[in-house]
């Protein structure tokens, strides 16, 4: 006589519950790195109207970050230069190059009235977060820490997920990313070394009765208000 | 009815329910009192009734198109982040930083008078405006109509374009067509080759110009300009609804001249307000709120109190500060003036005495004590240390009487000086506007009419009949900020820009010169009206206006005007860049005039009792007032005003007739219940509300509503009712022998002085200065808590009663705190609200609304108890407690009134974030209740659990429609919340993260001291007496620091433990000994 249920599907349910949990895990961990923006938003690289080249102007021609973003030691935004900024070397140099078309057409004749240049923007934080450049700066950390090796990049990428846990990782130990006095921000090549990661230490604790001269928030409003 | 002031009993408010001892009761409606159903239904329930209701039915195809979109949208957001473009100048501006605020000095009239402000820009465009500090008319202090003047900026209802004849658009004058883009060369032309020409040829026969009296020297300057020149036959008007013809008409009785009166009260023991709203609508009210309050703030035992008497009939903001205020029809309050004249023996032997020897002095009885005679001892013993002040509504014989009682008090000189009237504030407006009416009535004599600014139709007395008259012009011009009443029945209409907008200048009160300098230009190209009349008198450029309203004419005619009345040596390059950049001229502050007031002068003016002439007037009189709100009108299609809830009535979207108990038992009407009023041939259907302290037989209308707007205005469109049709030339203010009945019809009103109330409980406290000596701390004393802990330590409070359950954060303990976060914390932010000298003005209110971006939500949510404000004005009236409810009631009928605004009370304890399920409210370590609308889901636990009832709920999608232009008024550095979202004040953390990073940047700290970066809440620096004070509580000499540590200092329910971090000082009164 035939088994209706051979033996081996004694085991069915198990494997079943097995498998639903396994998918459920998938599904959990899917979730987690697809839809984070460590998935989403890392890597992004929009093309820009204009071919700039970070690589070339940075890395090969040394060109310092607060040239062409100049508030980003005073102003919330670091601030894309005006076409102005541009056109005082371009005016001079490589003027010609197809390269520069747009600029040429949008500003080439020096009129502040024309429409702008219209970037791309590449690390876009939520409306409900208020992020400012300034104040990083003033702490010291370093370009680097947020938006990568810029100078190595001919189309810039987001390197980071920009996210909200990230930010609190290092709120939370910013010792690796806070620079020494003398070593400026904008250095591209930087990496942090023990020696380092000590003395930011010392600035994050209270000294005696001084307060600690380094005091990342990690409360809700510092970002949402 | 009559009784003594209140007094706090501390014993007996201790108990939890106040309102059953026999002491003081708090209530804020009359159904408290009576404990009406309706009233138990809003106490008894969590939510009001309707609040989960949709605001109107939702049809099915408006669902399908809401459920539609949601699915795109949820579509769409499986992509990637939105693309966002940044879009730099070509050529950033000098010293333009994006996202980085500027603040620019300029100057907002008022009444004619400039009051100098401080407008936010935020790139290019102004989103606040604050009191600028070194200006004499604003001391840094604004009010509801300062703050409001922002969005009319950005007022959606603005005329968008000018009108020709050719292009009147066929709805009857409502609705604008698109104007054909050549409206300014048809005019020029007009103009320039024929109508221009010919007034000339006239000397300007036939021309006339209606405007509202302004100080503005260069205006006046042109005027004077156009006479002396190409016009001097043409006639200017000058007319405002709310004007000061009897204050002028008093003054030329006393001293024969138009003088201005200024009052110190920074330097007066004792006040008496005849009718005026000295502290908010009436006159300099910023500069005498912040010097009346420099004399009442911190109470502490020994501090010198100054003491208010005012006698109104209808409760003002002034008459909520009063000490002791006597409720007077308008019409009774001349004799309260010429009573206290002869009991002070004024002009003793002069004509002046025998004129007011036929008032009686007797009479003025209160719980039979005789309150005038006691006044006015109380007057003679703080000789030169005294105020009498009459308000704008009493006739010019009450202010001529009262120039000659501070005379013979001695207090001119002192409390009281006299100086010059500004050139263009000297004229009577009523009789200018009798004149043109005249010259309009007369066929053919009216070449061109040009009301610049004017609104006639709508607020000229009504018997004047402009409607009627404005079509016998031959060519009428009305340039306008909307199209209003006037400007559909004139010919030609032009936008005019408004004063953030274009150039000019101003004088202030005491004469100090502002210069007006605009923060963006016209945004729907509007002009100023010194560029109309310097158009219409072709000065240099004046072909300029016809191709681009860019401002620049303004610029021109303004500095051309201070380039010769300066005579600087270096203009352009000091005098200029001083002026713009400070908001004051220097030295240009009117001299002290010495005048004596002319008895025989006074005394000829002075009627006999009952005789005509506008004093005696019988029967029911109806009181028009310009509103707090409104003003003249100008404010109605202003959401922000139209629901900020009224300081007294707490009406919300509507005036009404405002009657005592008595009347309205009179009438036979309700709350709501729809009067008509009859009086001088005209009619009025206006809802009648109860306002206690109101003066019996007598009606108070505010002015300024009831507006016949373009269908645009859709703000303005079916709120209140138009008070100006009951006035006429003779009867400006207070109209007699009103005929008034009850119509049967009722009409909702919204009101908000039920929502969130205290029911009993000992919330604001008050105790007159003898108590306050006798037990400083009686105000902590009020708390169940404090009770308890002086049975067991009668020397203070038991800190062992305040432990939690749990372990605290210990804020409090700042860098002993065991929390490492509190402990790095350099801050710890706190505010204290001084009871004292709040005077319910709602200031902070509408500063709040502008600062945080807060929703207005219509008349409908509003009656739901859907208000959104972050900060709320609580108006509490107190009577003594009675045994029974008729009892009760006649106390009722003349109550004090006590302010208490109502900010989130950032509870270090906070109940609201126990109880979040989505961590959407959190605790920061410098001690702020932060709301994370990013997080929150929306189960409104958190409200429900808030025992201050301070968190809004976002039930609609208030901000999704909101138009383009009002965006443009939205802070950048606030989350426009959308619905479904708890919202609740923040302290400004803008602010406080903004100077945080300031300080950051500069090295230095956020603090009270000199070098310090300064931080302060948008409600704080609104307040005009400055009761509000914010900061850091670890720093010790703060000013928050240092009102926490009086014995005043007390929190809101704080037997709770909840530790509110924004507490209360306890208010003290000044009362008469002799009148208790």
């Amino acid at each position: 006589m035939t088994v209706l249920f051979p033996k081996w599907t004694n085991k069915l349910p198990a494997w079943l519950a097995l498998g639903a949990a396994a998918t459920g895990l998938f599904v959990v961990l899917a979730v987690n790195y697809w839809f984070s923006p460590r998935h989403t938003d890392v890597g992004y690289q929009p093309f820009q109207p204009i071919e700039y080249s970070h690589k070339l102007h940075v890395d090969l021609l040394g060109m310092d970050c607060r040239y062409c973003h100049r508030n980003v030691e005073t102003g919330p935004h670091a601030t894309v230069p005006d076409a102005d900024t541009c056109w005082g070397c371009h005016a001079q140099v490589k003027k010609d190059s197809k390269l520069l078309a747009e600029l040429v057409a949008k500003y080439g004749n020096g009129k502040a009235d024309n429409p702008s240049i219209e970037w791309t923007k590449v690390h876009l934080l939520p409306d409900f977060t208020y992020f400012d450049h300034s104040v990083h700066v003033r702490a010291n950390v370093g370009c680097t820490s947020c938006h990568g090796r810029v100078d190595q990049m001919e189309i810039v990428r987001q390197v980071e997920p920009l996210s909200m846990g990230w930010c609190l990782d290092c709120h939370r130990d910013p010792a690796p990313h806070v620079r020494p006095p003398g070593v400026p921000a904008t250095r591209m090549d930087w990496v942090p070394t023990a020696e380092s990661i000590a003395a930011a230490q010392r600035r994050l604790e209270w000294q005696g009765d001084t307060p600690p001269e380094l005091n990342p928030p990690t409360h809700c409003s510092a970002c949402h208000r | 009815m009559t009784r003594a002031p209140t007094t706090v009993s501390a014993a007996t408010a201790t108990t939890m329910n106040a309102n059953e001892s026999q002491g003081t009761t708090y209530w804020r409606s009359l159904g408290e009192i009576e404990n009406s159903p309706e009233f138990q239904a809003i106490v008894a329930r969590e939510f009001p009734e309707g609040v989960t209701d949709a605001p109107d039915e939702t049809s099915r195809r408006g669902f399908l198109g809401v459920i539609a979109a949601s699915v795109a949208l949820a579509g769409l957001t499986s992509c990637r982040k939105p693309v966002t473009k940044i879009l730099p100048f070509n050529k950033r501006p000098a010293g333009y930083e994006p996202g980085v605020a500027q603040f620019y000095a300029t100057s907002i009239a008022r009444d004619g008078y400039g009051i100098g402000v401080l407008v936010k820009s935020s790139d290019g465009r102004p989103i606040k405006i604050e009191g600028n500090p070194d200006h004499p008319s604003s001391l840094g202090g604004s009010d509801l109509r300062l703050q409001a003047e922002l969005l009319q900026v950005y007022d959606p209802g603005r005329s968008h374009a000018p009108l020709g004849p050719s292009s009147q658009d066929e709805a009857g004058g409502h609705g604008e067509a698109i104007a054909p883009p050549d409206v300014w060369a048809e005019f020029y032309t007009l103009w320039s080759e024929q109508l221009g020409n010919e007034l000339v040829r006239l000397q300007g026969q036939g021309l006339h110009v209606l405007m509202p009296p302004t100080s503005s020297p260069a205006l006046q300057a042109l005027v004077a300009k156009m006479k002396a020149g190409k016009f001097p036959k043409a006639r200017f008007h000058w007319w405002t609804a709310a004007h000061a013809d009897n204050e002028r008409s008093g003054a030329l009785a006393a001293f024969g001249r138009p003088l201005a009166t200024q009052h110190d009260f920074a330097k007066a023991d004792v006040v008496l307000s005849l009718d005026s709203d000295f502290l908010a609508t009436d006159g300099n009210t910023l500069r005498n709120a912040r010097a009346w309050a420099d004399t009442r703030r911190e109470p502490v035992p020994g501090k010198k109190l100054s003491r208010l008497y005012v006698v109104e009939p209808s409760y003002s903001t002034t008459g909520t500060a009063a000490d002791h205020r006597f409720r007077t029809r308008a019409s009774d309050v001349p004799a309260v003036a010429f009573a206290l004249a002869k009991a002070l023996g004024i002009g003793a032997g002069t004509d002046l005495a025998a004129a007011v020897a036929a008032y009686g002095a007797d009479g003025y009885t209160r719980d039979g004590k005789d309150w005038l005679a006691a006044v006015a001892r109380d007057l003679q013993a703080a000789r030169g240390r005294s105020i009498v002040i009459a308000g704008p509504r009493q006739p010019a014989a009450v202010h001529a009487v009262v120039h000659a009682i501070n005379q013979a008090l001695g207090n001119v000189g002192q409390t009281v000086v006299h100086t010059a009237l500004p050139e263009g504030l000297q004229g009577g407006c009523v009789a200018s506007l009798q004149e043109l009416a005249g010259a309009l009535q007369q066929e053919g004599a009216v070449e061109l009419l040009v009301c610049l600014g004017s609104n006639p139709v709508y607020d000229a007395p009504a018997d004047l009949q402009f409607a009627q008259l404005l079509g016998k012009a031959k060519h009428s011009v009305h340039a306008g900020a909307y199209r209003d009443e006037t400007g559909q029945l004139c010919q030609w209409h032009f936008p005019l820009a408004h004063e953030l907008e274009c150039w000019g200048d101003s004088r202030a009160h005491d004469g100090t010169v502002a210069i007006q300098q605009p923060l963006i230009l016209p945004l729907h190209g509007g002009v100023s009206a010194l560029e109309f009349l310097g158009f219409l008198n072709q000065e240099p450029n004046w072909e300029g206006l016809v191709g681009a309203r860019d401002a620049v004419f303004g610029n021109e005619l303004v500095k051309a005007h201070w380039q010769a009345a300066s005579g600087a040596a270096d203009f352009a390059g000091a005098w200029w860049p001083k002026a713009l950049h400070d908001g004051v001229v220097a030295g240009t502050r009117f001299q002290v005039e010495t005048a004596a007031p002319n008895l025989a002068g006074i005394a000829a003016i002075v009627p006999k009792p009952g005789a005509a002439g506008g004093i005696e007037v019988g029967g029911i009189e109806v009181v028009l007032r310009p509103c707090p709100k409104m003003g003249d009108g100008r404010y109605a299609n202003n959401s922000w005003m139209q629901e900020i809830p009224d300081p007294l009535t707490k009406l919300s979207w509507d005036n009404a007739a405002l009657v005592s108990m008595a009347t309205a038992a009179r009438f036979g009407v309700q709350n709501g219940d729809v009067l008509e009023i009859a009086a001088n041939g005209q009619q009025l259907r206006i809802p009648a509300w109860i306002l206690p302290g109101h003066a019996d037989d007598s009606i108070t209308i505010h002015l300024g509503w009831g507006r016949a707007l373009p269908e645009r205005c859709k703000v303005a469109r079916g709120t209140g009712f138009s008070g100006y049709v009951l006035r006429t030339a003779g009867a400006q203010w207070v109209i007699g022998n009103a005929q008034v009945g009850r119509t049967g019809d009722s009409y909702p009103l919204a009101c908000t002085q039920e929502h969130g109330t205290m029911v009993g409980r000992a919330i604001v406290r008050e105790a007159t200065a003898a108590q306050n000596a006798a037990d400083p701390r009686w105000a902590p004393k009020l708390s169940p808590l404090d009770k308890a802990a002086r049975l067991k330590d009668p020397q203070g409070v038991e800190a062992d009663l305040d432990q939690s359950l749990w372990q605290e954060r210990g804020y409090a303990k700042g860098a002993a705190s065991h929390d490492p976060e509190v402990r790095r914390s350099p801050y710890q932010w706190g505010m204290v609200v001084d009871l004292s000298v709040c005077t319910g003005c709602s200031a902070c209110v509408a500063a709040c609304v502008a600062e945080n971006n807060v929703p207005m939500v219509g008349k409908i949510q509003v009656a739901r108890n859907r208000e959104m404000f972050w900060i709320r004005a609580d108006r509490y009236f107190a009577s003594r407690g009675a045994a029974t409810l008729d009892d009760k009631l006649a106390l009722a009928e003349d109550p004090q009134v006590a302010n208490m605004p109502v900010p989130c009370m950032q509870c270090e304890n906070a109940p609201c974030e126990s109880v979040c399920p989505v961590g959407a409210t959190m605790h920061s370590p410098d001690g702020l209740n932060d709301m994370v609308y990013n997080r929150c889901i929306g189960t409104r636990y958190c409200s429900n659990n808030c025992p201050y009832k301070v968190r809004r709920y976002n039930y609609l999608d208030y901000v999704g429609n909101v138009p383009d232009t009002k965006r443009m008024a939205f802070n950048p550095d606030v989350t426009v919340r959308s619905r479904g979202v708890m919202e609740k004040c923040t302290y400004c953390v803008q602010r406080i993260n903004g100077g945080r990073i300031a300080a950051k940047l500069a090295g230095r700290k956020v603090g009270d001291g000199a070098g310090d970066v300064h931080v302060t809440t948008a409600c704080a620096q609104a307040c005009p007496t400055q009761a509000i004070a914010f900061g850091n509580l670890l720093e010790p000499t703060s000013r928050v620091a240092q009102q926490k540590a009086l014995d005043l200092d007390y929190g809101v329910l704080s037997e709770l433990n909840t530790k509110p971090r924004t507490t209360y000082l306890g208010r003290v009164r000044n009362p008469n000994p002799e009148l208790l």
